[in-house]
């Protein structure tokens, strides 16, 4: 709920003054808390469960809502939550309350810089934070500070958004599961991974915005099984200087949030080019959140045929069956399309390149640092750690490495030619529920990192069997085709009500 | 084949990679190894003309037609510029 503008500009002129705002018990960046807070005292009245992106700024910028307010928010509901639910390994408080402070009293003296001004949000503890810890999971890094912020952090900071912390991951990003996050829609069901830092603290209404990554899905993955939105920019889009990688060929990192419009807004700050990522492309930049509002009637949908979902969930085929009729109801042209005959070895090529590329990165630290890496898991064969993977990889040739390019520009090429006729393709986001079995051979989520054509996984329901946990479903698109993806998920968000959904924490 | 892989094969070519791999690790990226053998082998037998060529330096957007649809999405009328490259090389 707003707090009232009198209010707001009290505090702003405490702000220009400089007198303390909030509690002096702030302190330099520290863990997350390890044991329950107990129930931190109400903001302000501010409702982040309620509150969107989009509606905390339009408050913000009418100055019926102080950053400071709204960041003291987010650090009660993480006090509160988050020794249950995990998301955070990092809280920046002293860094986010100055920052909020620096917001507030700009903002009070009309020089407001645009949505993102006073929002908070996290990041995946990939991005390198100067002078905040940033460990991406792994012992390895345990003590690494960076001397400079991604560039993906400096343009948010920028934007005036606020780092509230940094989010869980598997060790270095390695896997479709986050080790010591929890399902924010049911504790005992992962969040997916490896962006299930981000992705749960946006469920839990802790933030408003999130940075990911993803090499394999790992963006559009814990979306959908938190029940928010993620993005996977075009490749290039969004530069990944300064973001601890996986795969130079296969990473992107783009937004996660609650709503289309919230990462739309977020897609809009994060992309660009930048001479410091080879793969930066040089295009223009659209306003993504003005082109979310174009009509979608008559744009032309494709879909997989039912026999290629064969081997999916009963709830994930479900979801995507009904997501259809939606898309049809708003005038969306749907028709089946052929698969492209190398979609059968992109995720064999997807992981051939994905571990090479990572033996690559990782070779410094096996030669240095190997015992640091995190343990084999000797309770289960089928949990292989980091270091095995990637001592593994590192045996490959590079005959094999180029086999499986050679492989990726085929995919590439007949990816092309099949999207030529279309806007979109709609697809299910997950295989399954949140830690229900379900292993079919294409899961249209490593392979759009195969092929960098954009991709966006959206709330689209909930299970049936188990109940509860949230369901989506996947729009993408030809490259730099962000704004035709966003638009349509856009379209079926405003036609659905999924999004509004919140866990009962 | 996957299965013709021994400890001794991954012992010499991590030696011949200047990696050195413990004897109690060797197991675990055998197993590990074989499992990526498996899917090179699909690659292997998958059909691909001679001359196809690596995506060895990834640039989509080189190989990306100056579509309607791209052009479409990407324009933002007080944004684009005159001349913009699609992408770098």
């Amino acid at each position: 709920m707003a707090i009232d503008r009198r209010h707001f500009l009290e505090i702003s002129a405490a702000a220009i003054t400089g007198l303390a705002l909030s509690p002096a018990s702030e302190s330099s960046s520290q863990s997350a808390p390890a044991s329950p807070a107990g129930k931190a005292a109400a903001s302000g009245g501010v409702d982040l469960v309620a509150l969107t992106l989009t509606g905390a700024a339009a408050q913000i910028r009418q100055k019926q809502l102080s950053p400071v307010e709204l960041l003291d928010a987010s650090l009660d509901r993480i006090a509160r939550l988050d020794s249950k639910i995990g998301a955070f390994i990092t809280v920046a408080t002293a860094e986010a309350r100055e920052a909020a402070r620096a917001s507030e009293k700009e903002i009070a003296q009309g020089k407001y810089r645009g949505p993102l001004h006073g929002i908070p949000v996290c990041l995946k503890d990939t991005n390198y934070t100067r002078g905040i810890l940033t460990t991406a999971a792994t012992p390895v890094l345990k003590d690494f500070v960076p001397s400079f912020d991604a560039t993906i952090v400096r343009k948010l900071k920028n934007a005036g958004a606020i780092i509230v912390g940094k989010a869980r991951l598997p060790e270095f990003s390695f896997g479709g599961e986050t080790p010591g996050t929890h399902n924010p829609w049911n504790f005992s069901r992962s969040p997916g991974g490896s962006s299930g830092g981000p992705a749960a603290a946006l469920a839990s209404s802790m933030v408003l915005g999130a940075s990911g990554g993803d090499t394999s899905g790992s963006i559009r993955n814990p979306a959908a099984n938190c029940g928010v939105v993620g993005h996977k920019p075009t490749f290039g889009l969004v530069s990944r200087y300064g973001v601890i990688p996986i795969s130079w060929t296969l990473d992107h990192v783009g937004p996660m949030a609650r709503t289309v419009e919230d990462c739309a807004i977020l897609l809009k700050v994060m992309a660009g080019y930048d001479p410091n990522d080879r793969f930066s492309a040089r295009v223009p930049i659209p306003d993504y959140p003005q082109l979310l509002k174009r009509n979608v009637r008559g744009m032309k949908l494709g879909i997989p045929s039912p026999s290629v979902l064969e081997k999916f969930h009963p709830d994930s085929k479900r979801t995507f069956q009904d997501a259809v009729k939606t898309m049809e109801g708003l005038g969306v042209q749907v028709r089946e399309v052929k698969m492209p005959p190398s979609l059968e070895v992109a995720s064999a090529s997807h992981t051939i390149i994905r571990i090479a590329e990572a033996a690559a990165y990782h070779r410094q630290f096996l030669l240095t640092r190997a015992d640091r890496y995190l343990p084999d898991d000797e309770s289960s064969e089928a949990v292989t750690r980091v270091r095995t993977t990637v001592e593994a990889g590192s045996l490959l040739t590079a005959a094999q490495y180029l086999r499986a390019q050679q492989v990726r520009k085929v995919f590439i090429q007949e990816l092309l030619e099949m999207y030529s006729p279309l806007d979109a393709l709609l697809t299910p986001s997950m295989p399954g529920p949140p830690g229900e079995p379900a292993n079919p051979p294409v899961t249209f989520r490593p392979e759009y990192n195969l092929c960098g054509f954009p991709a966006c996984c959206i709330p689209a329901g909930f299970s049936q069997s188990p109940p509860g946990l949230p369901m989506g479903v996947q729009i993408s698109a030809k490259p730099f085709d962000d704004a035709v993806v966003l638009a349509l998920a856009y379209a079926f968000e405003s036609a659905t009500e999924w999004h509004k959904k919140r866990p009962n924490l | 084949m996957a299965s013709d892989v021994t400890k001794e094969t991954i012992q010499a070519l991590a030696a011949a990679n200047g990696l050195h791999l413990p004897e109690n690790r060797l197991d675990r990226v055998l197993k590990q190894y074989q499992s990526f053998l498996r899917l090179t082998d699909r690659l292997n037998a998958y059909d691909l003309k001679m001359d196809a060529e690596p995506s060895t330096v990834f640039t989509l957007t080189a190989e990306v037609p100056d579509s309607p649809s791209a052009r479409k999405s990407a324009a933002a009328p007080s944004q684009q510029k005159k001349g913009g490259s699609r992408g770098n090389r």
